[in-house]
């Protein structure tokens, strides 16, 4: 027999129980997708309602008249370069962390420890680099002002950095030495031992840092509302744009919020089976 | 069906379920003539497509159980 079979009324109270701890945690996108269909009278009356005749009325508010795509643009554009440059200059840094002990750790340590303030208290110098950044000549070539992305690229880059190298180095060292080591034997150049044994041993770890960072960067507002105004604004500050001084357009805001969690979702359910891979990565160790 | 495959199974279902209302909402209900009608349809058809693939993908992985556990019994006994 391959598995051990148990009692009927003790599977129905374990699914009991999974649908009840579920239900809470998917209630907030359960209401988010049903407020984005209600039309504007029916969302804040109270008792709220399940039943009412739907409309996209407040998507095509977001779609249309705040052309919300745009900010979904940004997003897209900033998310994935920093991401493709956190995940290319974390894994060599973890790498070496990982296989010459660079620092005996103590840099290690230094470099984690840079997640251990707010975002709130290095915002304000950030404002002010950017900004003088912004107006040299160098600034203006490589977009780096206020209001552009290449000043959020790098803020994200920054601030994800140290979180990309200490998840990396785990993996990295989960990788037997003895592999590089008889690749090295074979006659291969220590950049070759990367490309063709390393990486590709080490890629669901790389996978799942990367999947991690991209939806850090996607989902990130302080940095994007204080750095931003219009131009390179994301789709954060994109729905925040809804809380007008006459109220909160709540049925905008909350076909906004499904349209920006949309992306992230499609694209985690697709890299689910790299994700589970990568995270179990390592766990039994002979 | 085991959990993870049940809960892959369940959340694809609801994705369904909400492109079933996105699509009648833009392309289906400007042909009826009453939205109340339309919206108890749309209702229907995106709770049968979604039902209809949750019991059509547990089908499958059931199938798929029953095959893997028949070649495990088949090694076993050629050991025995």
């Amino acid at each position: 027999m391959l598995q051990q079979k148990t009692s009927w009324p003790f599977e129905v109270l374990r699914y009991g129980l999974v649908v009840l701890v579920v239900s809470f945690f998917f209630f907030p996108i359960f209401w988010m997708l049903l407020t984005s269909f209600k039309p504007e009278a029916t969302i804040m009356v109270s008792p709220p309602r399940f039943f009412f005749e739907p409309t996209l009325e407040n998507y095509r508010h977001a779609l249309v008249d705040k052309h919300f795509l745009f900010y979904v643009k940004n997003t897209l554009i900033i998310s994935t370069i920093s991401t493709l440059i956190v995940i290319v200059i974390g894994s060599l840094a973890a790498y070496s962390f990982a296989r010459f002990n660079v620092g005996n750790g103590h840099i290690l340590f230094f470099i984690i420890s840079t997640k251990m303030m707010p975002a709130i208290a290095v915002i304000l110098p950030y404002f002010l680099i950017f900004r003088d950044l912004g107006r040299t000549a160098i600034g203006k070539f490589m977009h780096v002002g206020l209001d552009q992305h290449g000043a959020l690229i790098i803020s994200y880059v920054m601030f994800n950095l140290p979180f990309a190298i200490w998840l990396l180095v785990s993996f990295f060292q989960d990788i037997p030495r003895e592999l590089e080591h008889s690749a090295r034997l074979d006659g291969l150049s220590r950049m070759r031992v990367l490309q063709k044994v390393t990486f590709p041993l080490a890629a669901p770890g790389i996978a799942v840092t990367a999947v991690f960072t991209l939806i850090f960067c996607w989902n990130e507002f302080l940095f994007a509302y204080i750095l931003t105004r219009k131009l390179a604004s994301t789709v954060t500050v994109g729905v925040e744009s809804f809380f007008t001084l006459q109220g909160i357009l709540w049925g905008p805001v909350a076909a906004a919020a499904t349209i920006a969690v949309a992306p992230m979702l499609l694209f985690v359910l697709m890299m689910q089976r790299y994700m589970v891979r990568g995270l179990t990565f390592g766990a039994i160790r002979g | 069906m085991d959990f993870s495959q049940g809960w892959d199974t369940g959340f694809k279902s609801v994705l369904i379920y909400a492109g079933v209302i996105f699509f009648w909402l833009m392309a289906v209900e400007k042909h009826f003539a009453a939205q109340f009608l339309s919206v108890i349809c749309m209702n229907l058809v995106a709770l049968f497509l979604a039902i209809f693939f949750f019991l059509w993908k547990r089908g499958r992985y059931r199938a798929l159980a029953r095959a893997a556990e028949a070649e495990v019994a088949a090694i076993l006994a050629e050991d025995d």
